[in-house]
């Protein structure tokens, strides 16, 4: 097991504002389906992960909210340690990748890497009809950003290996790890013709990889013509 | 005993009272002679006072006292009357010396005090001291005050008294008396460097410079390898632009071996304020390889050595220090100065950033593929069961995109120039109307994607 503490230095100042306001929704939806867990039941904390979860069946039939759903999933969590490790991976990585896109883009950013987390679980997974939750579609595509900014930046990581370690890793090889993980359990998932894992592997994948080539779209003029600038700067 | 304004008087008279009728002649003097120094003119105080004191001539003085004060006081009257008799006071012609009373002789050097005594009329030494907590007067003998109770230490051992005193002084802000704790302890010390320090830094505390410079340097004569000294008087002489002294302070920096990390530190300090900027360089990287030190110091490095990147025009390693300085977070102004360096060193957008029909694509692409993908989803991938309002949507949000990457990211966008005035989009007004109109158009395709299919 390994956890990420420090992904390293910004470069603009700022309260990283947006990945602030996302982890409170979260935490705050957390809530709600705690109440209504140990308030109002479990079946209606059922019903409500049925009807805003993303259900790749019900899209197919065209019922429920289908599109919404694959908005207010990404706020939903099925346990304390699923949004315990969501949202620290978001609030080591997300920061550097707000610091370089703006707290608005990163938003932006954020959401449409869960929808491409979504997209590909529909394409991979049609008949799947247990309701996908998790921000992990959004934050895997965060993950693929740094991976695409800050290849050789070292990661301070907490790793759990017969006795607690704590190195400095470098992001290709801490993030490398993580894809081939999941890339592996795809692969698995493919060969058994079904999902038994519990694990949104498609939804990873597919935030991780959007999260690539998207981030460009996002990233402050500074930072798009600051690195041209810089890489032409390197070459003369 | 009728009651005095003073609450603290009364309090003071009862216990000196008490004290006498226990037989504690010392303490209730003591008591009485505070209640006199707060109110001089209180006759019972006088009264009291004169029934402690053995000497006839002092407790005649007193009841004079007293009549002086009020001239009916029978008991004073009767005091009198009762020394004359018994006491009858010496020929004026032959004045006897006067006698002191029974007190204890000066801790300091041995000489005779009378009770009054506040300093040595011999040696001028204070014979007490104000208690830290409630500033009544202790005297040196008083383990602790009594007043108040606190325990003030056995004077026998009088550098743990000092220093105890001192430390109180200093923690209650009362660096004045302080001082004259540290100073009777550099007295009994004079060999101490540590002593000159702790005066120095007192004087400091007090504004009192020429002082505080003086008493480092002779904490650096008695000890020349002194951290401390080295660098209060490197930071002195800078400040003070003494040249000489400054100069001969860095060769002692300079030789000293195993120097600390702070002491590199002021070495660059100096260095710097000489504009000895290669050995400001040496000494400020050198400190860095060891950080030690908090935020402030780390932020004003870094912010030194971006400066003199500078000037060796290396624009990008002046860069990348004064983003060090501001990655520290230290609540200086340094941090603030880097920012604004920051902003002046980054190399300026080109003019295409602003104008460039690639950026305008760039800054289409995010909400455009947002409608797009939520659109994609809402049919499952199933192009077919596309509705009309969701294909309005799909396609008003491509003017929707292009208004708002125009009106925020490509301001000056040619087309616009005409359409809207002279300085096109430039205007803020017409960039606002665009960028509103350009939001809107992609909510409301939002909208239609979401909920029109």
């Amino acid at each position: 097991m390994f956890i990420p503490l420090n992904a390293g230095r910004r470069e603009y100042t700022g309260f990283p504002v947006a990945t602030a306001l996302i982890v409170v929704v979260n935490v705050l939806v957390y809530a709600w389906e705690v109440y209504l867990f140990f308030g109002l039941g479990s079946e209606a904390w059922i019903a409500a992960m049925r009807k805003w979860g993303f259900t790749p069946s019900s899209v197919i039939t065209q019922e429920g909210w289908r599109g919404l759903t694959a908005f207010t999933s990404m706020y939903l969590h099925g346990d304390p340690g699923h949004i315990f490790f969501n949202m620290v991976f978001l609030w080591v990585f997300g920061p550097q990748i707000e610091d370089l896109t703006g707290s608005w883009q990163f938003f932006l950013f954020y959401t449409l890497g869960g929808l491409m987390g979504n997209a590909l679980t529909l394409l991979f997974a049609p008949q799947e009809a247990l309701p996908g939750i998790g921000a992990s579609g959004a934050i895997a595509g965060v993950l693929g950003a740094y991976l695409f900014l800050y290849p050789g930046q070292r990661v301070r990581t907490f790793v759990l290996f017969i006795i607690p370690l704590f190195p400095r890793l470098p992001a290709w090889a801490l993030l490398g790890f993580w894809v081939l993980e999941q890339a592996i359990v795809a692969q698995i998932i493919l060969l058994a013709g079904q999902n038994f894992t519990g694990i949104g592997v498609w939804t990873h994948l597919g935030g991780f990889v959007g999260g690539v080539p998207l981030v460009y779209l996002f990233l402050r003029k500074e930072v798009v013509f600051n690195r041209e600038t810089a890489f032409r700067l390197r070459k003369a | 005993m009728p009651a005095n304004a003073d609450p603290e008087l009364d309090s003071l008279l009862e216990q000196g009272i008490a004290a006498s009728k226990a037989g504690d002649m010392a303490r209730a003097r003591r008591l009485f002679i505070a209640a006199l120094r707060i109110d001089p003119r209180s006759e019972q105080g006088w009264l009291w006072l004169g029934g402690t004191l053995t000497d006839p001539d002092e407790r005649r003085a007193c009841l004079e006292k007293v009549l002086a004060i009020n001239p009916a006081n029978g008991y004073a009257r009767e005091g009198l009357r009762w020394l004359a008799e018994h006491f009858p006071p010496a020929p004026a012609a032959a004045p006897s010396p006067r006698s002191k009373s029974a007190a204890s002789p000066c801790p300091w050097c041995r000489a005779e005090i009378s009770s009054l005594d506040v300093k040595c009329p011999v040696c001028g030494r204070h014979l007490e001291f104000d208690c830290p907590d409630c500033e009544y007067g202790v005297p040196l003998e008083e383990t602790q005050c009594p007043k108040c109770g606190r325990v003030a230490g056995d004077f026998r051992q009088p550098e743990a008294y000092l220093q105890n005193l001192g430390e109180a002084y200093f923690a209650k802000g009362q660096f004045n008396k302080g001082l004259a704790a540290c100073l009777y302890l550099a007295e009994l010390d004079p060999q101490n460097p540590q002593r000159h320090l702790r005066l120095s830094q007192v004087y400091s505390q007090l504004n009192r410079t020429e002082e505080s410079v003086a008493a480092a340097e002779r904490a650096l004569e008695l000890d020349p390898a002194n951290a401390d000294a080295l660098e209060r008087l490197g930071y002195w002489y800078v400040k003070r632009g003494l040249t000489d002294k400054t100069a001969a302070l860095v060769d002692r920096l300079n030789m000293l071996e195993a120097r600390p990390p702070r002491l590199t530190l002021v070495l660059g300090d100096i260095e710097f304020e000489r504009r000895q900027y290669p050995a400001a360089f040496r000494a400020y990287s050198q400190a860095l390889v060891t950080p030690d030190f908090d935020a402030p110091a780390l932020a004003r490095i870094h912010y030194r050595l971006g400066e003199m990147y500078l000037v060796a025009e290396d624009p990008m390693a002046a860069l990348r220090s004064f983003q060090a300085c501001v990655a520290t977070r230290a609540d200086i102004l340094e941090v603030q100065e880097a920012q604004r360096r920051i902003e002046q060193l980054r190399p300026p957008l080109p003019p295409g950033a602003l104008r460039s029909g690639v950026e305008t694509l760039r800054a289409m692409a995010g909400p455009l593929l947002l409608v797009w993908v939520t659109g994609a989803l809402e049919i499952g991938f199933r192009f077919q069961q596309i509705t009309m309002p969701g294909l309005v949507g799909l396609l008003a949000a491509v003017p929707g995109s292009y208004l708002l990457a125009s009106a925020v990211s490509t301001p000056l966008r040619w087309e616009w120039r005409t359409l809207l005035g002279p300085k096109g989009l430039t205007q803020p007004a017409a960039r606002k109307i665009v960028a509103l109109f350009g939001s809107s158009s992609l909510i409301i395709a939002f909208s239609l994607v979401l909920f029109g299919m």
